[in-house]
């Protein structure tokens, strides 16, 4: 029975010493790590309405650039031009690519069809193929495209107005990424970002 | 066993993890198509053996036999959950290449089997020296693995392009054939510098 107990309190000193040692790094590491995806979620966004910043002048840039405003739990950041008119919407967009998730910022013209900008956040797709939607080549495709009916990433896109390249070897990354847009698209178009709704955005 | 460099060459290279032992392949496989990767997982496994063999060598007797196996996977993976926290504060992209495959030293075997055949039986200033020539060994393998990978796959070293633009990159090399392919070469190199002896 002695030896029961003395294998309890092991386990439970060990696991008290441990618990206290992570719980006091997390608290440490957690508003660096919160700051860092901060961060990067601003540098997407401005990089998708194509606005020039210099990486110490960041914050300051996109507060003066940048609206956030929040519609049904989601976050839209807009942007006005010198008129006071919207020129673009940004948000958030993900869905499962190959390997895992994919986290984008998609930017649009107010008349949520036409795709401003394209920046990937977050993936774990395949090195060298997949992932290869994170470079310029990929990413500038898809500036000016129209998300009517329906954006097509296919193997050859030609000049329609709605298609763009795949991925050589990465046909299941390039259609994940084919239906994140799609689908984010058209659920902000139809019940979030709505008629009514666009009314009222579409002067600052 | 008693001499320090005998101890820390012998992890280093006649028992090399990777090549020798054949542990840790998981990860060797998955991580070392670049360079920077296998650098950071073999430092993050580093600090992880050597910090786990040092506390697990002073708890030595105290532990009872019974519970070691969850004493060792507690220290252990609070060590490598301090590793990610710390990747993810100050090497972001880092840890996003990584993604879950630091999650996962937890569970590698190489780790578990040294604090199991040595640490928890060896004074601390052996285990620590144990630790230090397995994991560096475990460091070399993956580097010497990622060399091979990325040159032939990308064309480049720790992304700069070493390759003249003429190369045409090995996609096979980046995936996990690529990888199966150099670690059989590799192990075969290691196996003609110092044969094994049969018994």
């Amino acid at each position: 029975m002695k030896k029961e107990i003395w294998m309890v309190t092991i386990l439970v000193l060990v696991a008290t010493v441990s618990a206290g040692v992570l719980g006091f790094v997390n608290v440490t590491t957690r508003p660096i790590i919160k700051k860092n995806e901060v961060r990067k979620l601003r540098e997407s966004v401005l990089e998708s309405v194509n606005i020039e910043y210099e990486s110490d002048k960041l914050e300051d840039r996109f507060e003066s650039e940048i609206k956030t405003e929040e519609f049904d739990g989601k976050d839209f950041y807009m942007r006005y031009g010198e008129d006071g008119n919207l020129t673009e919407v940004a948000f958030r967009i993900s869905g499962s690519g190959f390997q895992g998730p994919i986290t984008a910022i998609v930017s649009l013209k107010p008349d949520l069809e036409t795709i401003v900008g394209l920046e990937i956040l977050d993936h774990q797709e395949t090195p060298g193929l997949g992932a290869r939607i994170k470079e310029e080549e990929f990413l500038q495709q898809f500036n000016g495209k129209v998300v009517k009916p329906k954006l097509l990433v296919v193997t050859d896109a030609g000049e329609a107005n709605n298609k763009v390249d795949a991925i050589t070897g990465a046909t299941r990354t390039s259609k994940a990424v084919q239906g994140i847009i799609n689908d984010h698209v058209s659920d902000v178009r139809n019940n979030i970002l709505t008629e009514k709704v666009m009314e009222r955005l579409s002067h600052e | 066993m008693n001499n320090t460099k005998d101890i820390y060459m012998a992890g280093l290279w006649e028992d090399n993890p990777v090549f020798r032992q054949m542990l840790g392949l998981c990860i060797t496989l998955a991580i070392t198509n670049k360079v920077a990767n296998g650098v950071t997982m073999g430092v993050a496994v580093f600090f992880v053996l050597t910090a786990s063999s040092l506390i697990v060598s002073m708890l030595g007797e105290v532990v009872p036999r019974r519970v070691r196996i969850p004493v060792f996977m507690l220290v252990i993976a609070t060590f490598v959950t301090l590793v990610y926290m710390f990747l993810r504060a100050f090497f972001m992209p880092l840890s996003q290449a990584l993604g879950a495959y630091v999650g996962l030293i937890i569970t590698n075997c190489v780790i578990l089997g040294r604090l199991e055949s040595f640490s928890s039986e060896n004074s601390p200033w052996d285990s620590v020296v144990d630790a230090a020539g397995v994991a560096t060994g475990f460091a070399f393998a993956l580097i010497a693995m990622s060399v091979v990978r990325e040159l032939l796959g990308f064309g480049t070293l720790f992304g700069v392009q070493v390759l003249g633009s003429g190369w045409t990159p090995w996609v096979s090399m980046i995936l996990a054939p690529g990888g199966f392919l150099v670690l059989g070469l590799l192990i075969w190199v290691q196996r003609a510098i110092s044969p094994v002896e049969e018994e």
